[in-house]
């Protein structure tokens, strides 16, 4: 049996940053370089502080370089810049990288000059990048995009991984029926009906009106007498009266709950989610979410990519009331097994490691199929 | 000859100041030797036409915020604002918005309230006086008996008549191709009418899921959907900007008129989606003008004002309203339609037959 070929990531990042998303690059590129079958370093372009990352190489630290430094010193700048080429080259010979990730897209300077074959991948983030005011673009030609959504804002490219870096191990620990259903106790909402969640702000982009109507189009439509608990973090008096006063114009007050802690428990203690958002919302923790094994109905506002995450035309509360009718009918425990297989990072971490063998020449340019 | 005293929250074009402006029109008429003072918590646009009628008087400059009973030195300008009133035969509060200008102008004397809404809050100092209510429409006067039946339980059943709201009759100067001409929006558009203020009551948020539901179930219609004032209310932007961001290509946004009839007149259909309204006027003055108003039942008083002629679906059925909009695409239903809503209202709710029952209360109280 042939044993595949071991390959080797460089991921370059500018600087490392508080982001979210940098946090779980972190993540993913420790247990990355902790594969047997793959060499992995983190590339930073800049000097930084104050930041631990074992292992990282710093690409402006050849600014610094002694030997460059004094080669300028005596005027030898063009000789200084040679040799700080020749040895970024020579990491890049040494390393011989079959993929390269270029996080929020900058860095490609680091491969000027290489001949080696290589595939230039962006890593697309929804949280805006740190720290590169002194960088420039490059010419942002990929061979393949990582994001969390398909579509890649440089235009399309080659190949679109979608970034799955949630440890959906310990979400389906934590998201255990038993803990469902105490959080239900806790929140005072029936454990033996169906239950749609949905969280965000009172005001009006988050919809909160909106989830009250899609409740009562379940009822309406589909016989569904569902329950809803929308989740939000604070509220005024007079938008928590508006909201009630909503509730009972719909005839749903009796099943329409309010609670100001939105944790995680919390959010996924019901059957399926709405997220009713007139305007883009941060989607960061949907997958958590659909990681315990729950369909997130939204309206299509910078929707994950995911087929437990399911889109349906803007502010069409009867389609949403279908698409969460269907929702509460899925056999929950088989969901979160498959989202596991689906999410867990390792599913993203082989993707790559796969797309670093096949080379540029062994490029697929259909995105792969999402099976449920 | 009678002095009658008129409270109003303010001379906008809501429908309590457009009410009152019908009333004193028509009684003028058919009682030209009564007399009116107009007493307005604030000015507005209504101002000029509203002096035709009688004395007007101005509490508030426009932007003021209502001052507080211990707000001496605010309480004493608006005093000096509205000045001597002199003595009246009675007042009638139309609105219970108005309610303040009890305190804040220290009137007394026989007291009308005419209740134009549902769901508000009632001045205490309303509530403690020896008014004599009336209602717009059946609905507010459920609203009306439920309040003051929990305001004082100890009482007995509060006796509150029923004097419907009305209209003066529309008018109607440009054509329909005028006005979409002017609109720039072609004359073979089906054209789907809002107006009113942009609050949340008021609901222009619906108005534009409608409009979106109409483009998905009905996209070969042409149907453009034009929602006339409410600019300077806090909803009304924040549904442009995001009917914007969205590319909501059918929907359109006009500010406030000076003759919303002819507009309403111009378009095929007058769709009233507010989430609340006790007895919506604009729904009258579309009725008069012909064309067929769809709105919601259970939230206000349009099935009370239409009767059989009413159509539309439960709240909050929104698709249920745009399945009966897509049916009047038919010019024919729509015609039956119009005519039917426009005999009813023309029977019951214009000034003409309807003011005497106002001034026949306010007589009632002056003996």
């Amino acid at each position: 049996m042939r044993v595949p070929r071991n390959v080797s990531v460089i991921v370059v990042v500018a600087a490392p940053d508080p982001r979210g998303s940098s946090f779980r690059l972190q993540r993913w590129t420790e247990r990355l370089a902790a594969r047997d079958d793959v060499t992995c370093e983190v590339w930073f372009l800049r000097d930084f502080h104050g930041w631990s990352w074992p292992g990282a190489r710093v690409v402006d630290s050849l600014r610094r370089w002694a030997p460059a430094v004094f080669l300028e010193a005596i005027g030898a700048s063009k000789v200084a810049a040679g040799l700080r080429g020749r040895t970024l080259r020579g990491w890049l010979s040494r390393l011989n990288p079959d993929l390269v990730i270029f996080n929020d897209g900058y860095g490609e300077r680091v491969l000027d000059g290489y001949r080696g074959d290589v595939i230039k991948m962006g890593r697309f983030n929804d949280e805006p990048a740190i720290g590169v005011e002194l960088e420039s673009l490059g010419p942002q030609r990929f061979d393949a995009t990582l994001g969390l959504r398909r579509e890649s804002p440089n235009g399309p490219s080659a190949l679109q991984v979608l970034e799955r870096s949630y440890d959906s191990g310990s979400i389906i620990r934590r998201t255990e029926p038993s803990a469902r259903l105490a959080a239900r106790a806790d929140l005072g909402v029936p454990s033996d009906v169906p239950l749609v969640v949905g969280w965000g702000e009172d005001s009006w982009v988050d919809g909160p009106d909106v989830f009250i109507r899609a409740l009562w189009a379940l009822g309406a439509r589909h016989g569904i007498a569902a329950h809803g608990l929308w989740l939000s973090p604070e509220t005024l008096d007079h938008e928590e009266q508006r909201l009630r006063a909503e509730a009972a114009r719909c005839g749903v007050g009796e099943r329409y709950h309010r609670n100001a802690d939105v944790s995680f428990i919390n959010k996924v203690c019901g059957d399926a989610v709405l997220l009713p958002y007139r305007a883009a919302n941060d989607p960061i923790d949907v997958l958590d979410v659909v990681s315990s094994g729950l369909d997130v109905v939204t309206f299509g506002i910078g929707v994950l990519d995911d087929p437990a995450v399911i889109s349906v035309p803007y502010l069409d509360v009867e389609e949403a009331a279908a698409s969460l009718a269907n929702a509460l009918t899925r056999d929950r425990e088989h969901a979160r097994s498959e989202a596991h297989r689906r999410l867990g990072v390792d599913a993203m971490l082989d993707e790559l490691v796969a797309l670093a063998r096949s080379g540029p020449s062994g490029l697929n340019l259909d995105p792969p199929e999402a099976d449920r | 000859m009678a002095r009658w005293r008129v409270l109003l929250h303010a001379l906008d074009r809501t429908g309590p100041p457009r009410l009152a402006q019908a009333l004193i029109e028509r009684l003028r008429v058919d009682f030209p030797d009564d007399v009116f003072d107009i007493v307005s918590l604030r000015g507005g646009p209504l101002l000029d036409d509203v002096r035709l009628l009688g004395e007007v008087r101005v509490a508030l400059a426009d932007h003021q915020p209502m001052p507080a009973v211990t707000d001496v030195d605010d309480v004493a300008a608006a005093r000096a604002a509205v000045g001597d009133l002199g003595p009246c035969d009675a007042t009638l509060l139309v609105s219970v918005s108005s309610a303040p200008l009890l305190w804040l102008c220290d009137i007394d004397g026989p007291l009308v309230t005419w209740v134009v809404e549902i769901e508000e809050d009632y001045d205490p100092v309303l509530l403690a006086s020896p008014t004599r209510w009336i209602a717009g429409s059946a609905d507010t006067r459920r609203d009306v008996i439920r309040r003051l039946t929990a305001a004082h339980p100890e009482r007995p059943t509060p006796v509150v008549e029923v004097v419907c709201e009305f209209i003066g009759t529309p008018r109607v100067e440009r054509s329909r191709s005028d006005l979409l001409a002017n609109l720039g929006v072609a004359e073979s558009s089906f054209v789907v009418m809002a107006a009113g203020i942009g609050t949340a009551r008021k609901a222009p948020d619906l108005f534009m899921e409608a409009a979106l539901r109409f483009q998905r179930i009905a996209p070969d219609l042409g149907a453009l959907f034009v929602w006339v004032g409410g600019e300077r209310d806090d909803l009304l932007p924040e549904v442009e900007r995001v009917a914007s961001d969205r590319g909501v290509s059918n929907l359109r946004f006009i500010p406030e008129v000076d003759n919303v009839a002819e507009y309403i007149a111009a378009a095929d259909v007058f769709l009233h989606v507010a989430r609340q309204d006790a007895f919506p006027l604009v729904c009258l003055t579309a009725a008069a003008v012909g064309t067929p108003v769809v709105a919601f039942a259970g939230v206000g008083g349009v099935p009370e004002m239409m009767a059989e002629a009413f159509i539309g679906s439960p709240y909050p059925d929104v698709g249920g309203l745009v399945d009966v909009v897509a049916q009047l695409s038919d010019i024919e239903r729509r015609r039956v339609v119009g005519r039917a809503q426009q005999h009813r209202v023309m029977q019951h709710y214009l000034a003409e037959q309807a003011a005497v029952a106002v001034r026949n209360v306010l007589v009632e109280v002056a003996r």
